[in-house]
């Protein structure tokens, strides 16, 4: 590809900057704009903005919360990549995630048709009929487990967003990692998409509604219904990408950065 | 470097993981102690049921009601699932007299046990109220029901200090029961009439509960008996309902 024609060329002109810790970060920058985009443009563009923001920066570019020592160490072909608590934090989304799709689809299943507005149901036009099978015995453990799954999956989402601004996780991350397009999809699924989840999974509640009338901002229960279940499509689609794109970088490199915390820069390039 | 990194991280993490621990023994505690532990907590998924039964309960201390809608927001089509005509013969006789015979039974930790016949309960004071029920399943629709709240009934019949769960008996053979919290909510009532006109059979005449801060399962129809407990441990397995038995969780406020 051409792309990976010009990295090389880059990297020589990186590598005479000052220290190995730079080094070190500058390639997994560069292997990091393989991720999403593989558009010699951008990557480029957001190669010299890295550079620029590194140069002003004095934090090293490992996550403050892992140690510094795979940087420094004589392994110079390992870089550090993400720390322990975004590779845990992760994972358990991930299954979180997964469980609360399986859930979310046995719930659905029970009555496979999305209106707007306050109510509908059987007798009632339709919004969407959708091509589900109706199966009513799925829903008991589905909602049970749909719920366990969503605390697991707010409750992570606390610790990651959390430790992630006092870490400085996001600013570093999105500055220096990422292409103008990867910072607006995880930004959205983080700060906008899973929100939305939350708040119109609440909206469905008759017992928080009665608390805060949040349902009325997405115009009643039933539409509550719908956006919950088109916002779910968003995050589907979100991980289809981002796992096709991890694969297309190298599935098991990145796969082994986001368990063990580091990966291999040089194998890539 | 690296060795004052680990010490850090170490009593960082040691600090971290003591504080989780007490808060966890602490919540615990006050759980227990403030009733926040509802009886299908057992298991994997119990975890989620209490999590979110704790939380609702901590949330709604302060009793909100559930929406209400106007009169003009009512569904002309309401379905009725489940059962929509018990099968038990003295019922069905009773029907063709409009529930001459019908009475509901309140007993247990009450200081006076009693049978309340339709006339009876319609003779106490009322509310009207315009809800949406919302099924489980997905579906949903806006009625006005009208009854007496149960609150009133239960002090009527002198509910007594040590009572925690008020189970409900139905002529269909299903049960439930709830807490003390959604019992003594101003809106939940066993209702008589739906739509300004007396209950329809389908929908659980000639007495349904509503419980409008919980899912359409926990609106009981056909309502026969009232049992005041301290427990859930006595009916079925104990899990507080014949629906938690099946999976659903017994607490459906989600």
């Amino acid at each position: 590809m051409q792309g990976h024609r010009i990295v090389p060329v880059t990297l020589k002109s990186l590598k005479s900057s000052k220290t190995q810790r730079n080094t070190a970060g500058t390639l997994a920058i560069i292997a990091a704009q393989g991720t999403i985009c593989d558009f010699d443009s951008w990557r480029l563009k957001a190669i010299a903005t890295n550079r620029k923001i590194r140069a002003d920066m004095e934090q090293p570019f490992a996550p403050p919360l892992a140690s510094s020592s795979s940087l420094e160490s004589k392994d110079a072909d390992k870089s550090m990549r993400h720390s322990a608590v975004v590779r845990l934090t992760h994972w358990i989304n991930m299954l979180a995630l997964f469980a609360l799709i399986i859930s979310g689809t046995a719930i659905l299943m029970a009555h496979p048709r999305l209106y707007w507005g306050e109510t509908g149901g059987f007798g009632s036009p339709a919004l969407i009929e959708l091509p589900l099978p109706l199966n009513l015995d799925q829903s008991g453990w589905g909602r049970s487990l749909h719920f366990l799954s969503a605390w697991i999956c707010v409750l992570n989402g606390i610790v990651y967003v959390v430790l992630g601004l006092i870490s400085r996780h996001f600013k570093t991350n999105m500055a220096l990692k990422y292409t103008v397009l990867q910072r607006l999809t995880y930004s959205s699924v983080v700060f906008v998409f899973l929100p939305l989840m939350i708040l119109s999974g609440l909206a469905m509640s008759p017992a928080v509604t009665a608390l805060d009338p949040i349902v009325e901002v997405f115009g009643g229960y039933q539409s509550s219904r719908t956006i919950h279940f088109f916002v779910t499509n968003l995050l589907v689609l979100f991980v289809i990408v981002h796992v096709t794109m991890v694969y297309r970088s190298g599935f098991l490199n990145r796969t082994r950065a986001m368990i063990t915390g580091t990966m291999a820069a040089k194998e890539k390039l | 470097m690296s060795n004052s990194l680990t010490r850090r991280r170490f009593i960082t993490g040691a600090v971290a993981a003591s504080v989780t621990a007490s808060a966890s023994g602490a919540a615990a505690f006050l759980a227990k102690r403030y009733g926040l532990i509802p009886p299908d907590h057992g298991g994997v998924l119990g975890v989620g049921q209490t999590l979110t039964y704790a939380a609702h309960r901590v949330m709604l201390y302060r009793q909100p009601l559930a929406r209400e809608f106007a009169r003009s927001e009512i569904s002309e089509n309401f379905p009725a699932i489940n059962t929509t005509l018990p099968e038990d013969d003295s019922y069905r006789a009773d029907m063709a007299t409009g529930f001459a015979q019908w009475r509901l039974t309140v007993e247990g930790l009450v200081t006076r046990p009693c049978e309340l016949s339709l006339a009876q309960l319609k003779s106490y004071p009322s509310r009207t109220q315009v809800t949406q029920h919302i099924c489980e399943q997905g579906w949903s629709a806006i009625a006005e029901w009208t009854g007496v709240p149960l609150s009133y009934v239960l002090r009527e019949a002198g509910i007594q200090p040590e009572a925690r769960y008020i189970f409900f008996y139905c002529v269909d053979g299903w049960w439930d029961s709830l807490d003390l919290a959604d019992a003594w909510h101003p809106q939940t009532l066993l209702a008589y009439g739906m739509n300004g006109r007396d209950l329809p059979v389908p929908h659980g005449a000639p007495v349904r509960l509503r419980v409008e801060r919980q899912l359409g399962y926990k609106n009981l129809k056909y309502v026969s008996a009232i049992t005041v407990t301290d427990s859930t441990k006595e009916w079925g397995k104990g899990l507080g309902a014949q629906g938690a038995e099946n999976g659903y969780s017994w607490y459906a406020g989600i």
